[in-house]
């Protein structure tokens, strides 16, 4: 009886303190699982994916590198890699690697960007698609579908130009990268080679078909999401490359439609100088005050801080450019080929600056900016040349954003302007024929110099091959597009060398290289996180990393 | 039993004397309730709670005195009135209890592999986190990466080698009976009575799920059955830097010259004249490096062409900006950074009891500061254990810990950003930089810098806002400057409450219930200061973190023994449900109002991206059983078997059976055995059995979706990971043999096991291309094996009443190797390479696979490296094109100075051939003396640290970073017959592959210990005191490693790190009291 009594008690005691079995979890934090994303609405939500991390957000790690603020960084890699950016080779250098031409190889961090970034964004389309499907019957999915297939193809063509060694209307079967979309399984990424150009480009102009026709009627709410203009944009571009003028020239056309060019005040503007859209901007990306980039790191691992002069060393003493030494110049030579005619040329300061004393110097550094102090001082204490300092690109938020750089880097960066339609029609139209090409050059380089005259910019950078107007719209393209991030892309299309040791040149010792030929540096290495496992995907080889400086050349 | 019992004085001789004295153990302390009895006769008396006794007896008589757990001793009273007796434990006990999973055994019945370390052990040691302690102690563990910031945790783990390839591979711990995932260091050493850790599958199997890496138990301390006992110890000693540093530059000067000859060698070797390379050397070294130190003439350089620093030259330079008078002059950095701190540690104890309860109590505090200024740790403990008899049927007790602790550190210790890494600093920065701003005063001295507020003004490097010049090394950083006027510290509190009741149900029938809650919180405070840093321009930044844990464990067993004549059957059913529940919440906001109110009330601006909170859940369940039986104490048997289910899995793939049988023979207990008397015990044993993992990270069953921020509004989910619906436990299967042995009285003991252990259905990260947006996911493939010996031995030379020596120590091997790889990893080669390592089936784990350095080109000095002509196209072989990476080597075909074109090569396992612990100890009189040691023999690491201090300069980028003295042996024209390649600028891979392996064999003085009881008897103070000891303590006295400055205890992972908080050395003076 009494054990009874006792087996009752254990018993209970055993009941009231056992007080459960295994349960199910779900995350409860910063991601969801594919049975939580099943919300109302969520099929816009994946929509908004596509682009809303393309800036701001550290897509490459965990947030503790520099040069990881979303997409806008290719800009500065890429561009480093030619004569047209110049950087002080000097501590603190997340873009040096690709400015002094070291560990590029395929085993290399460097290389895992491109991987990383661009095929999560186009996973980020995959998604959608896999979601909608290829062929939405839905007229409420068709702009969502029309927006993964625009940058499915933008990124797409991006990773062509890095990757193939030629540009397609040189060679169709130089190997770009490859293709995933939202079919393809896990099993066949194991086995997936590199599309050749002319399969890539056939891609991409089918996703620019498709972006065409469901993003027919629609209305962007702003100009960070694209719409019908902007695949016209892109199809231009890929048309360019595919040496397709006629179509080139046609959607070169078609783009400009409802877009103005920026004029000499948008142009130079002290306040809103592209980092603030306007009516030729076609499509943009902007940072906002509370992405990661900004708030964390003190907003220095962000495109202001890197691109902006203009920060206060008193009340922030934030900003790589501004404060830590390494601002990004312009290749002088291309800076004096500039006339001063050419409102553009008041983008960056005048080398004869650097001749002058202190109180000189900051009175003639006042004609770009209102604080000519700060950017003698930076300069000057990092044994930093003050010619070339690139004014083009200027913080945000006036004197305030210029005093707090968690206001002034919240700037927003182009990826489109009607400018590069202009030039592309221009470009294509002068393939068919020159004469047509001159005019329509000739007009569009009028409403950058009053005093323009054809036929004063015709450089071959070892490229003899090139016509004189094409080289007179590279150049239009080097000047008018400078630090956004179509340098590099323009060589390897035009297959020019690289030119930065010349007298009086202001690439720093240890980096000037000439280089007769489009550099194989040029040739981005496949990160080994995809060679290691699609058994079927070669690489490109790991750069001839030059050596020493180069002998000076007087002829461009 | 506290009851003293006297026995009857049946008989009384004419002779008879009255003797008194007290009974203690070798370390003084009075033992209560030992026997002394006349021998022969049933006349005895129990001492009392001094420890004392008086009783009569014939003159001629023997008294014969014993005590539980000591060796009884039988002692002639020839006559003396005063007879004090020193008692020495039996430490070789046949009985000795060990704590095992739910309950206990004795040694003898064990049939797995453990190693205990009790009380009096640990009472010799300082650690604030006792798994410290373990290091050396314990054959076949191993713990790396400690680090020796106050109030750390411990370093990684491994028992018996590596468990597994993608999950986690530490240790469960367990405090009580319930799974402890918070740090030990919120448990006082002197609070645990006993620590095991469990290493074969007998006596891990019954954790199930969780138990394949081993498990460590700690037990703390319950209360004797006696008279109240107040215990005090009392210890304060000084803390000092562990480790050495590498032998770099130190000389200004000298740092100078040898930037200056990578930069000349560079120009010389691209063709220019030496006049050329001169100027253009000098001219880039101050542009890269930043700061000129030296005063020299105008026009003329700090460097000469000869090499050597201009003779002119004066260290000091003052300079005019901004209107002000500066001075630069470097800062011994190291200096700055270290000091020896006061570390202090002090417990009381209060232990008692009744016939029907028990009960332990103790407070301890502990304020031990860092050898780093603004780091420390304080600790506020307090504990009380209790059990109380109810009814003849239910006892029931509860024990609670709580532990207050505040620990300050120094900001950004990790790697994030480096910039304010004060380790990172000290180690790699140039002796040629000031860690303050200088100006010059009135009488023209140069003094540090002050502002407005009175702060001494820090350098950060940044031109604008310094002094007009930008640092070459880590400009924006100074890690002083950010300790002084940032704060950084924790206030942790945690709390484990355990109730338990035990009902005897039935004299064969036993039912516990136990419940346990453990709470942890820990609130952070991360605050940027407004005055100096990247923080002035939003007036300063604070950060307030807040997690909770709340872990629950239940637990109910039931327990059944019986004796059947010979037979002891002994059975345990059980269920265990374990829940842990996570919350934090973190808040960042800009511009405070004043540093002394640290909260977000007094600051301007919360920031978004800043802002947290989140949750996490995790639960596992499992039923048990298990099973001892044993006939005539001579064979023993056990089994278990558990199913558990763990929350880490999809919900159709979470149950999972582990089980294991053992078994004991007690050989000396046979017949055959019987003669050899010397044998006090010869124990063969073996076990097998089956444990699981499930440490991978959550939700790795299915697909996620990472949301960001897409407008005020909305947030988008973008995609994270593949999920594997399918994957579910790996398998550990365990199998160990082994020997325990005692001889000649306990001279020599110690045991020898041998183990095998198989992982199979691998928690395996599936690597896939990357081009699918992710770069892999988790599934169960592939198999790895770990077998070895680990041999232990204590050994007893002398052994006297005044006088004992001993010499004990453990030694360990572990092969770990690849059984079987998933073919999808393999993608169609032999292997893969991963992490550095080439991974393929039946070959050596971390089997190192890199360039293989092959000397350097005679002619230039360049470094050289091996290429196979079948994977390089260096080799220009037809078809060759791309350089292949992802392979082994197999030919020494060429050299090449082009990395890109290089091979890379297996160079074996970096595991250690062997390692294990000495220690000894020995007992004069009333001092004793103790000393540990570990070691490793073999295995090697790469020693990055050197690496980096050997590279020259190779842009701009690595401009002031120091450099190892080393360099001066590179290769020149002049100096051929050297191992060291040329130091020229530009030369990244002069240190790249294997040329940076190093040894990794160590050998370290862990501990010492130097006690003195003092005889409060024969001071006659006894009456108030009942032991005094006065002792000195030592921890981590001293290493010696194949380089001045290389630890190879820093890392598993083959690479050494400088980030690390060094360890620390500890030496303490001390005193315990027990009343």
């Amino acid at each position: 009886m009494k054990n009874i009594l006792k087996l009752s008690l254990v018993s209970f005691a055993s009941l009231t303190l056992a007080a459960g079995c295994i349960q199910e979890t779900f995350p409860q934090t910063s991601y969801v699982t594919t049975t939580q994303a099943q919300v109302p609405g969520a099929i816009d939500r994946f929509v908004d994916a596509i682009t809303a991390t393309l800036c701001g957000f550290p897509n490459y790690g965990g947030g503790t590198d520099a040069n990881d603020f979303g997409y806008p960084r290719f800009y500065i890699a890429w561009d480093s890699m030619g004569q047209d950016i110049v950087q002080p080779n000097l501590t603190n250098g997340w873009f040096n690697s690709w400015y002094t031409i070291r560990g590029l190889g395929g085993t290399t961090a460097n290389s895992q960007y491109a991987w990383t970034i661009l095929y999560g964004h186009i996973k980020a389309c995959n998604a959608v698609l896999a979601s909608v499907g290829a062929e939405p019957e839905d007229n409420a999915l068709k702009p969502g579908a029309g927006i993964a297939y625009f940058y499915r193809a933008y990124f797409y063509l991006d990773l062509a130009q890095m990757f193939a060694n030629k540009p397609c209307y040189v060679d169709g079967e130089a190997e770009t990268v490859p293709w995933v979309d939202e079919a393809t399984t896990v099993e066949q990424l194991r086995e997936n080679p590199r599309l050749k150009n002319k399969d890539m480009f056939e891609h991409i102009i089918s996703d620019l078909d498709h972006a065409e026709e469901y993003l027919a009627f629609y209305r962007r709410p702003d100009k960070y999401t694209p719409d019908v203009a902007c695949a016209y944009g892109l199809k231009a571009r890929a048309y360019l490359l595919m040496g397709d003028w006629a179509k080139a020239k046609e959607y070169a056309k078609k783009a400009q439609a409802g877009y103005t060019l920026m004029d000499e005040a948008a142009y130079t503007s002290w306040e809103t100088g592209f980092n603030t859209p306007n009516s030729s901007w076609m499509l943009g990306m902007t940072f906002k005050s509370d992405n990661p980039c900004i708030q964390a790191n003190d907003a220095d691992s962000s495109w202001g801080s890197w691109m902006c002069m203009e920060i206060n060393p008193a009340t922030s003493g934030c900003g790589y450019a501004a404060n830590y030494g390494r601002p990004i110049h312009i290749d002088r030579h291309l800076y004096e080929t500039v006339p001063e005619s050419d409102f553009r040329k008041k983008c960056f300061a005048d080398f004869a600056i650097d001749g002058m004393g202190e109180e000189e110097a900051i009175a003639a550094l006042s004609a770009y900016t209102n604080h000519p102090d700060w950017i003698y001082e930076t300069n000057v204490g990092n044994n930093n040349p003050n010619g070339g300092t690139n004014f083009k690109f200027r913080t945000a938020g006036g004197e305030a954003g210029r005093n707090n750089q968690y206001i002034g880097f919240v700037v927003a960066v182009p990826m489109m302007r009607v400018e590069e339609m202009y030039l592309i029609e221009a470009e294509a139209a002068g393939r068919m024929n020159e004469a047509e090409g001159i005019q329509l050059l000739t007009a569009f380089a009028k409403t950058r110099d009053a005093e323009y005259v054809y036929g004063m910019h015709n450089e071959a950078y070892y490229n003899k091959s090139t016509s004189a107007f094409i080289n007179e719209i590279w150049w239009q393209r080097r000047i008018e597009f400078w630090g956004e991030g179509l340098a590099t892309k323009d060589i390897k299309r035009l297959q020019k060398g690289v030119i930065r040791s010349y007298p009086g040149t202001n690439h720093y010792e240890t980096n000037r290289y000439n280089k007769e030929t489009t550099p194989d540096w040029m040739n981005f290495c496949i990160v080994q996180t995809e060679t290691n496992y699609n058994t079927a995907c070669t690489n490109n080889p790991e750069p001839d990393y030059p050596l020493k400086d180069s002998e000076e050349v007087t002829t461009f | 039993m506290t009851a003293a019992i006297l026995l009857a004085s049946v008989s009384a001789f004419a002779q008879n004397i009255s003797i008194s004295g007290t009974v203690t153990d070798l370390t003084g302390a009075t033992l209560e309730g030992a026997a002394v009895i006349v021998d022969g006769t049933s006349n005895g008396v129990i001492t009392g709670a001094d420890g004392r006794y008086s009783i009569n007896a014939p003159s001629n008589a023997v008294l014969s005195v014993t005590y539980i757990g000591f060796v009884g001793q039988k002692i002639p009273v020839e006559g003396r009135r005063i007879i004090n007796v020193v008692m020495e434990e039996d430490t070789n006990l046949l009985d000795e209890t060990i704590v095992v999973a739910f309950g206990t055994t004795t040694k003898e019945a064990f049939t797995g592999s453990a190693a205990v370390m009790k009380a009096d052990e640990l009472q010799k040691r300082a650690t604030t986190n006792v798994t410290n302690a373990l290091v050396g102690q314990v054959a076949g563990l191993q713990m790396k990466g400690a680090s020796g910031a106050p109030g750390a945790g411990s370093g990684s783990i491994n028992i018996r080698g590596i468990s597994s390839l993608s999950a986690s591979t530490d240790p469960l711990v367990i405090v009580d009976g319930a799974p402890y995932p918070a740090s030990l260091t919120n448990i006082p050493q002197s609070d645990i009575e006993s620590v095991t850790v469990l290493k074969d599958a007998a006596s891990a199997a019954l954790y199930g799920a969780r138990g394949a890496a081993g498990v460590i138990l700690v037990t703390t301390k319950r209360s004797r059955s006696r008279d109240a006992q107040v215990n005090v110890d009392m210890r304060v000693g000084v803390n000092s830097r562990g480790v050495q540093d590498y032998d770099v530059i130190t000389e200004p000067g000298q740092f100078y010259e040898a930037y200056y000859a990578a930069l000349n060698n560079y120009f010389l070797s691209t063709g220019s004249t030496p006049a050329n390379a001169f100027a253009s050397a000098n001219r880039n070294m101050m542009n890269q490096l930043g700061y000129n130190v030296y005063t020299f003439p105008e026009g003329q350089y700090l460097v000469g062409s000869n090499g050597k620093l201009n003779p002119n030259a004066i260290l000091g330079r003052s300079y005019k900006f901004n209107g002000e008078t500066y001075y630069l002059q470097p800062d011994n950095w190291t200096q700055l950074a270290y000091k020896n701190a006061v570390r202090q540690d002090y417990n009381v104890s209060v232990n008692g009891g009744t016939d029907r309860g028990h009960f332990y109590a103790s407070l301890g505090y502990l304020n031990e500061d860092g050898i780093i200024e603004y780091s420390g740790y304080q600790r506020l403990s307090a504990r009380i254990r209790a059990d109380y008899q109810v009814k003849k049927w239910v006892r029931i007790g509860a024990n609670v810990g709580f532990t207050q602790s505040h620990q300050q550190s120094n900001p950004n210790m990790s790697t994030d950003w480096g910039s304010t890494n004060l380790m990172y600093y000290t180690t790699y920065i140039a002796p040629i930089y000031p860690v303050y701003v200088r100006v010059m005063d009135a009488n023209g001295n140069p003094v540090i810098r002050t502002d407005e507020f009175g702060h001494e003004q820090y350098d950060y490097g940044v031109a604008a806002t310094n002094y007009g010049m930008g640092r070459g090394f880590m400009q924006t950083g100074n890690p002083f400057g950010s300790n002084r006027y940032n704060k950084v510290y924790n206030e942790g509190r945690n709390m484990t409450g355990t109730f338990t009741a035990d009902f005897d149900i039935t004299s064969f029938l036993k039912a516990t219930v136990q419940s346990t809650i453990n709470w942890g919180q820990t609130l952070s405070t991360s605050y940027d200061n407004p005055y100096y840093g990247p923080k002035v321009g939003v007036n300063g930044e604070l950060y307030k973190g807040s997690s909770n844990n709340l872990r629950f464990n239940q637990l109910q067993t039931l327990t059944y023994y019986d004796t059947f004549g010979n037979h002891n059957v002994n059975v345990l059913l059980g269920h265990e449900y374990y829940k842990t529940q996570g919350k934090s919440m973190g808040i960042t906001a800009q511009g405070g109002f004043s540093p002394e109110i640290l909260e977000v009330n007094a600051f301007a601006n919360v920031l978004y991206s800043g802002t947290s909170s989140s949750a996490s859940n995790y639960n596992v369940e499992g039923y048990f059983i298990s099973a001892q039986y044993d006939y005539d104490k001579k064979y023993y048997a056990s089994a278990s078997f558990r199913r558990d289910a763990s929350s880490t899995f999809d919900v159709n793939h979470r149950w999972g059976n582990f089980w294991s049988v053992g078994a004991a023979w007690i050989m000396n207990k046979e017949s055959f055995l019987s003669g050899a008397t010397w044998i006090d015990q010869l124990k063969l044993k073996a076990s097998i059995g089956q444990q699981g993992n499930d440490s991978i990270r959550s939700y790795a069953y299915i697909d996620t979706y990472t949301l960001n921020k897409a407008s005020d509004t909305t947030m988008s989910p973008e995609f994270r990971t593949i999920g594997n619906e399918k994957i579910t436990w790996e398998t550990t299967t365990n199998s160990n043999i082994g020997v325990e042995y005692s001889f000649l009285k306990g001279r020599i003991t110690g045991s020898l096991d041998a183990y095998f252990k198989k992982t199979a259905d691998l928690l395996f990260w599936i690597s896939i291309p990357e081009s699918g947006g992710t770069r892999g996911y988790y599934g169960n493939v592939g198999d790895i094996g770990n077998r070895g010996i680990e041999f232990t031995y204590n050994f007893t030379p002398v052994r006297t009443n005044n006088f004992e020596w001993n010499i004990g120590g453990n030694i360990s091997t572990n092969y770990a190797w690849i059984i079987a790889l998933p073919e999808s990893k393999l993608a169609g080669n032999e292997g893969y390479y991963e992490s550095s390592y080439w991974w393929t089936p039946g070959g050596v784990m971390r089997d190192y696979m890199t360039y293989e350095y092959a000397g350097f080109d005679a002619e230039t000095g360049q470094a050289l490296y091996w290429y196979d002509e079948d994977l390089s196209p260096a080799g220009g072989k037809e078809g060759v094109t791309d350089n292949v990476t992802n392979k082994p080597g197999k030919n020494h075909s060429g050299t090449t100075n082009a990395i890109g074109q290089a091979s890379r090569y297996t160079h074996g396992s970096l595991l250690p051939k062997f390692f294990g612990g000495l220690n000894t100890s020995f007992r004069l009189g009333n001092f004793d003396f103790s000393a540990t040691f570990d070691y490793q023999v073999g295995g090697k690491i790469s020693d990055n640290v050197y690496s980096k201090l050997m590279t020259p300069p190779t842009s701009g980028s690595d401009a002031g970073y120091n450099y190892h003295k080393d360099i001066f042996k590179s290769w020149t024209k002049e100096n051929p017959n050297t191992d060291i390649p040329r130091w020229q600028y530009g030369d990244q891979y002069t240190m790249a592959g294997d040329r940076s392996l190093t040894d990794a064999s160590y050998f370290n003085f862990q501990s010492v210990a130097l006690g003195y009881n003092v005889p409060v008897a024969r001071l006659g103070i006894d009456k108030v005191v009942s032991r005094i000891r006065v002792y000195v303590v030592g921890e981590n006295l001293g290493y010696i490693s194949a380089r001045k400055g290389f630890d190879p205890r820093a890392s598993f992972s083959g690479t050494s790190s400088t980030n690390v908080y060094s360890p620390v050395r500890n030496i303490s003076g001390g005193i315990q009291v027990t009343f």
